[in-house]
C-alpha cells in the first residue's frame, strides 16, 4: 500500500495551490464547465466554482497527497456538475408534483375529472395547454439553434459528417471512412464547428433572458 | 439532417458534450483565440473576485467561531466559584513554608519568594499552588 493514500494537503496548502493555478486553467474550466451545465435551469458555472473553492477552503473538500491540484480541483467541480444536474433532475420533476407542507407528495385534483374531456384535471394541468405552448415555444427555439449550426455548414461535407457523427452517437472512425475524411480532414472540421459554435454561442444554448431570470420552461 | 423526429433538445446536450470535451483538450493558444483572450481573463478577474468573497466570509466565520469559544471559555472561567483565601500574613508564612520544606527550590519562583511581593502576586501564586495541589486549600 502507498504510505501516502489517504493523506490529504493542509487546508493552508490547498488554498495556496488553488490560487497559484494559471488563468488559462480558468478560462478552460469556465468553458468547459459552462458547457457541461448547459441546458441546466438552476446552475451557472461560476457558481459551482465558487462553491467548490469554497468547500476547499472550508476542509470539507481535502486535496490528497499524490494527486496534482489542477486535476483534484477539476475533479470536484466535475462532481460538483453531476450533483447540479441531479437538482436540476428534481426541480424539473416536481414542478408538476404538488406537495404538502410535510413534504408529501400532495394532488389537489386526484379524484377531480374534467366533464367535457373526462380527463384527470392533473392531466389536464400537466399536458394542458399552456404546458404545450411553453414546450413548443422551447422546442421551436432549440430547432431554431440546431437548423442555425447546419445551414451554416449545409456546404460543408466534413462538419456535416462531425454533426452526424454527434447526432447518432457514431465513432469518430466510422464516420471518416463513411465520408472518406482522412484524419487531418476529421480534425479540422471538428475545430471548425467548435470555432463556429464558441464564437456564435458564448452562452451556450441559452438566450440572454434566459440568464437574466430562472429559464421555467428548459425542461 | 435534422428529419424533426429526434428531439432538438437531445442532439444539443450531444453537441455540448462534444464541446466540453473539445474544451478541455484544445490548446491554450486555441483557448484564448477562440473565447477571446481579454474578455475570458476579465471574466476570470470577476470569477477570482467571487472566490474572494467567499474566502472573506469563511474567515469571517471562523474567526467568530474561534472569538465564540474563547469567550465561552472566558466565561465559565469566571463564572467558577470564588475561593476565599486565608489572610495575606497566612498565604505569606504558608508560601514560605511550600519552598523551605523542599530541598531544592525551583529557580522559576525563587524569585517570587522575597519580601517584595505584592499582595496580589502572593494571591496569585496562592490559587497557582492551591491549582498544583501544592496547598490545601480547604485549610484556610
Amino acid at each position: 500500500m502507498d504510505p501516502k493514500e489517504g493523506q490529504h494537503y493542509s487546508i493552508e496548502d490547498a488554498e495556496a495551490g488553488i490560487r497559484d493555478l494559471p488563468d488559462t486553467y480558468w478560462v478552460r474550466l469556465r468553458l468547459w464547465a459552462a458547457w457541461k451545465l448547459s441546458g441546466n435551469c438552476i446552475s451557472e458555472a461560476d457558481d459551482v466554482i465558487a462553491d467548490v473553492w469554497e468547500r476547499f477552503i472550508r476542509g470539507t473538500r481535502r486535496w490528497p497527497v499524490g494527486t496534482k491540484i489542477e486535476a483534484c480541483f477539476w475533479n470536484a467541480v466535475k462532481s460538483a456538475i453531476d450533483g447540479e444536474w441531479d437538482k436540476h433532475d428534481r426541480q424539473v420533476a416536481n414542478r408538476h408534483a404538488p406537495i404538502t407542507p410535510d413534504g408529501e407528495p400532495d394532488d389537489p385534483f386526484e379524484n377531480v375529472v374534467d366533464k367535457i374531456t373526462g380527463q384527470s384535471m392533473t392531466e389536464l394541468m400537466v399536458k394542458g395547454p399552456l404546458n404545450e405552448l411553453m414546450a413548443a415555444a422551447e422546442r421551436r427555439r432549440q430547432e431554431q439553434i440546431v437548423e442555425h449550426i447546419e445551414n451554416s455548414f449545409a456546404n460543408d461535407g466534413a462538419v456535416t459528417a462531425v454533426l452526424i457523427r454527434l447526432e447518432q452517437g457514431l465513432n469518430a472512425q466510422k464516420i471518416q471512412e463513411a465520408f472518406s475524411l482522412t484524419e487531418t480532414q476529421y480534425d479540422s472540421a471538428r475545430k471548425k464547428l467548435r470555432r463556429f459554435l464558441n464564437r456564435h454561442y458564448p452562452n451556450q444554448w441559452r438566450s440572454h433572458e434566459q440568464r437574466q431570470q430562472e429559464p421555467e420552461s428548459l425542461a | 439532417m435534422n428529419n424533426g423526429s429526434k428531439n432538438p433538445k437531445v442532439l444539443l446536450d450531444e453537441i455540448a458534450e462534444f464541446m466540453a470535451q473539445e474544451a478541455e483538450e484544445m490548446s491554450d493558444e486555441e483557448l484564448l483565440e477562440e473565447v477571446g483572450e481579454e474578455s475570458a481573463f476579465s471574466h476570470v478577474e470577476e470569477l477570482k473576485q467571487h472566490m474572494e468573497e467567499r474566502a472573506a466570509q469563511v474567515r469571517r466565520e471562523r474567526l467568530a467561531d474561534v472569538r465564540a469559544r474563547y469567550e465561552s471559555a472566558l466565561a465559565n472561567r469566571s463564572a467558577r466559584p470564588l475561593k476565599s483565601r486565608p489572610s495575606v500574613v497566612e498565604i505569606r508564612q504558608r508560601i514560605q513554608k511550600v519552598f523551605t520544606n523542599r530541598r531544592e527550590m525551583p529557580l522559576g519562583v525563587a524569585f517570587r519568594n522575597g519580601e517584595y511581593q505584592s499582595d496580589e502576586d502572593l494571591f496569585t501564586l496562592w490559587d497557582q499552588l492551591c491549582e498544583l495541589g501544592a496547598v490545601d486549600d480547604k485549610d484556610s
